[in-house]
């Protein structure tokens, strides 16, 4: 797990940070985190997984793995309002022993063959325009960094991206995900200490998500954007009073 | 001779200082890595003396005209071309010498011979057969034969230091970690074993199988395989007794072959390449002393991964048969996943034996000196065949010529297997066998409506059996080094040899060897070695101002010192 600052110690860092004469103090940055699945992209985590396990070595190793991914996909869906961890880690655990030449080759493929015609445009817009009125963009992906990792990397107007990692040992995906995995409910906690690094001011950030598990983290900023919300999102936006974006349809 | 080890804490080594005005002789220059070496050098260390290659003639062509034809013909040349830096850098410094490894005093004029004798500071010597099932005649006279003559060269030499290139594979079928050493008086097996003893038993069995294949019987059999070829139609150009030569040319060679192969098996070497290298090494060691030689030993040599640019490669050499067959439908590999596969990309070895020789010309040099990758950065043949499968994923995705290739070829993944899985070479041989037999059976005594189609398919059931027995011959090569030792050659003097300019530093460990193999080797293959195996016409380059090098005589050499 990432270190986590106690509140004590979130009281005690200064909310500006100076440099050069103390007199010269240096404006805190806004953050703008898009959440990639639903907000930028219209496929998730199993729809990679899907892939990765569809175009394995061999055809008996095929059918396993999509196996696999198959019986995932009703935890997926039971878990899609709450906590992502478990069938996150479940989604990816079907990759076992897939190499890890295998992973970037598929990833590559997958990032420019089937991402571009999953995105959503609306998306792009939004990100664009947070960019130009000079947000700090950050976006956070349930997907593993091979899937993901080639096409956020092309995106001019992301300044940051995180995901998910598998684990590799010796050359092979040991299908467990590195901690903290994302997609949990620990994302409260992350854009604590992503403030605290960037000295960034909460209070004027963005968030732009569009799951239930996202809760925490757009309660941390001032200005959270339920986007193609699913039931759960859309409620507590409703009830909260945050803008709804629809474009999905 | 200095400790080495000793030496890296003193002073790192300048591969520029030690060669510059050095004098090289090369032999091999026609071959892949001597010609990547003689462009490296030219290339990048125009300091160093006159360069003489000494080349056979062949029927009507010179050396010289065989070196101008290499220099204006052959790509590894075109980027010296392209600077404009290649007929400076060989004026009055690049010399063909006309001669032939395997006779007496090189088969050069005794005159340039003289010469040469008290010229040369560094021999370095690359020809050789590097066939693995070799006529033994061919493999003793150029490989054993060759280095010897070579040794006797440079023990005459006013001053002359010796850079053999031989192979790790000398070490034959033994496993685990290769030191860098030699057991003069060892064979693998670990028999007591004697070089010269060996050459005078080979030189026994060629003559004994030389008389066999010379009596009646023999010269029966090849007339009646010539008939039977002849009634299949095979070589309408050719008549009878010609037919009959040409089958007792093939049955000798093969009875060479066989010799040698067995010969090899019974000492501990896997073939008769990996035999007459090992005898070569041992020659040499007892001809010359310790400060006159180095025997340089790469691993498996292949595509440049930087110079002369990425991805060339020369002939069809070792992975390139195996990278076209896991191209095709062929899905079961005979290889060990966890067996270590050796290769250097072939400007880290020049690199290598750039450090090896200003080494040796220092004397601070180790009698054996090891160049390979795995030591230091490993791959193991499983990881070799996942990229190779991948690779040709991401090739026929592209550039796939139909749907059937960019949709099904593309996902056919090769993977490692052994003998024994159902669908491995010699089980579809077998199956093969076994389906043309019965479809054989049918089209003589099957209805009648059946017996036509079934002789169809029976005769293309033998020609893929014939197929997958060319297949399975070539795998059986290739097997000890893919499947059956687990060897790991050390590099120790390369790896701790600190050298002082980065463009000759060995750094095996900064190979990505995904990209290596699938973005620059695999590329490099397809481009330089496939046309040689499927009979398509070889890239060459046409230089706008082509070169043109001067044989070496004496007037040659004063004309050059004029000049300079």
């Amino acid at each position: 797990m990432s270190v986590y600052f106690s509140p004590m110690e979130q009281s005690a860092a200064p909310s500006l940070v100076y440099s050069g004469t103390p007199s010269a103090p240096v404006q805190p940055v806004r953050l703008a985190i898009f959440r990639v699945e639903g907000v930028l992209l219209r496929r998730g985590v199993l729809s990679a997984s899907a892939y990765f396990a569809a175009n394995s070595a061999g055809f008996r190793e095929r059918l396993l793995r999509l196996g696999g991914v198959a019986l995932t996909a009703p935890m997926a869906v039971l878990t899609a309002q709450n906590d992502r961890t478990m069938s996150n880690r479940a989604a990816w655990a079907s990759l076992r022993g897939m190499s890890e030449d295998r992973l970037r080759v598929l990833g590559e493929e997958y990032a420019g063959g089937v991402l571009p015609n999953a995105v959503l445009p609306g998306g792009l817009d939004w990100l664009r325009k947070a960019r130009a009125d000079g947000f700090t963009v950050i976006a956070i992906s349930e997907n593993i960094s091979h899937a993901v990792g080639p096409w956020l990397s092309s995106l001019r107007d992301v300044d940051e991206w995180r995901c998910n990692h598998l684990e590799i040992r010796h050359g092979e995906a040991t299908g467990r995900l590195k901690d903290p995995v994302v997609g949990g409910h620990e994302s409260g906690e992350w854009i604590r200490i992503l403030a605290r690094e960037k000295n960034a001011d909460l209070s004027r950030s963005r968030v732009y998500a569009s799951a239930g598990p996202d809760l925490l983290l757009m309660s941390r900023v001032g200005f959270p954007c339920a986007v193609n919300p699913d039931f759960t999102l859309r409620r507590a936006a409703t009830e909260s009073g945050w803008p709804i974006m629809d474009y999905n349809s | 001779m200095a400790d080495h080890g000793l030496q890296q804490l003193i002073a790192p080594l300048s591969v520029r200082r030690a060669l510059s005005g050095k004098n090289i002789l090369i032999t091999g220059a026609s071959g892949f890595l001597a010609k990547v070496w003689l462009a490296m050098i030219l290339h990048q260390l125009p300091e160093t003396g006159r360069i003489y290659v000494l080349m056979r003639r062949q029927g009507f062509a010179s050396a010289a005209a065989r070196l101008n034809h290499l220099l204006n013909t052959s790509p590894v040349f075109g980027p010296l071309h392209e600077s404009g830096k290649l007929a400076g850098v060989i004026k009055g410094r690049l010399f063909a010498v006309e001669g032939d490894v395997e006779a007496g005093c090189l088969g050069m004029d005794p005159l340039t011979c003289n010469q040469l004798l008290g010229e040369i500071d560094l021999f370095i010597h690359c020809a050789g057969v590097v066939s693995f099932d070799a006529d033994i005649r061919q493999a003793l006279g150029v490989n054993v034969e060759g280095a010897r003559q070579v040794g006797e060269f440079v023990r005459a030499s006013k001053r002359a230091k010796l850079l053999h290139v031989s192979t790790c594979f000398v070490a034959g079928m033994t496993d685990g970690e290769i030191p860098e050493s030699l057991e003069i008086n060892q064979s693998p097996s670990g028999a007591p074993f004697d070089a010269l003893d060996e050459i005078r038993h080979l030189r026994n069995e060629i003559t004994s199988v030389m008389e066999r294949h010379n009596e009646p019987w023999m010269i029966e059999r090849a007339q009646s395989r010539a008939e039977r070829a002849m009634a299949r139609g095979a070589h309408h150009d050719r008549s009878l007794e010609e037919q009959t030569a040409h089958e007792q040319r093939r049955l000798l060679e093969q009875d060479m072959t066989s010799v040698g192969m067995t010969r090899a098996q019974i000492l501990g070497w896997p073939n008769s390449y990996t035999l007459s290298k090992g005898m070569a090494e041992r020659v040499l060691a007892r001809m010359l002393p310790r400060e006159r030689l180095l025997i340089f030993r790469p691993a498996i040599v292949e595509s440049a991964l930087r110079f002369p640019f990425p991805g060339w490669n020369e002939g069809f050499n070792t992975s390139g048969p195996l990278i076209w067959l896991l191209g095709s439908w062929f899905r079961f590999f005979p290889g060990g996943a966890t067996v270590p596969f050796d290769i250097s990309p072939v400007d880290e070895v020049c690199r290598g034996m750039g450090i090896a020789a200003a080494a040796l010309l220092r004397g601070e040099h180790p009698l054996v000196a090891q160049c390979g990758s795995y030591h230091a950065n490993p791959l193991s043949v499983g990881r070799t065949v996942e990229l190779t499968a991948l690779g040709h994923r991401k090739y026929y995705r592209q550039h796939g010529e139909n749907w059937v290739e960019r949709w099904v070829l593309s996902r056919w993944d090769a993977a490692g297997a052994d003998e024994d899985h159902a669908l491995s070479v010699p089980r579809l041989r077998l199956y093969s066998h076994a389906a043309a037999g019965s479809l054989k059976g049918l089209s003589k005594s099957g209805p009648g409506w059946l017996r036509a189609p079934a002789s169809s398919l029976a005769k293309s059931l033998e020609s893929g059996e014939r197929n997958l027995a060319k297949i399975d011959r070539m795998l059986n090569l290739y097997k000890p080094f893919i499947n059956d030792h687990r060897q790991i050659f050390r590099t120790d003097f390369l790896l701790n040899t600190a050298v002082e300019e980065p463009e000759w530093r060995f750094d095996p460990m900064s190979i990505d060897w995904a990209h290596f193999w699938m973005d620059v080797h695999m590329p490099g293959v397809r481009r330089w070695c496939y046309p040689e195996l499927l009979g398509g016409k070889l890239e060459t380059i046409a230089p706008a101002q082509p070169v043109s090098v001067r044989e070496w005589s004496i007037a040659a050499g004063e004309a050059a010192e004029a000049a300079q």
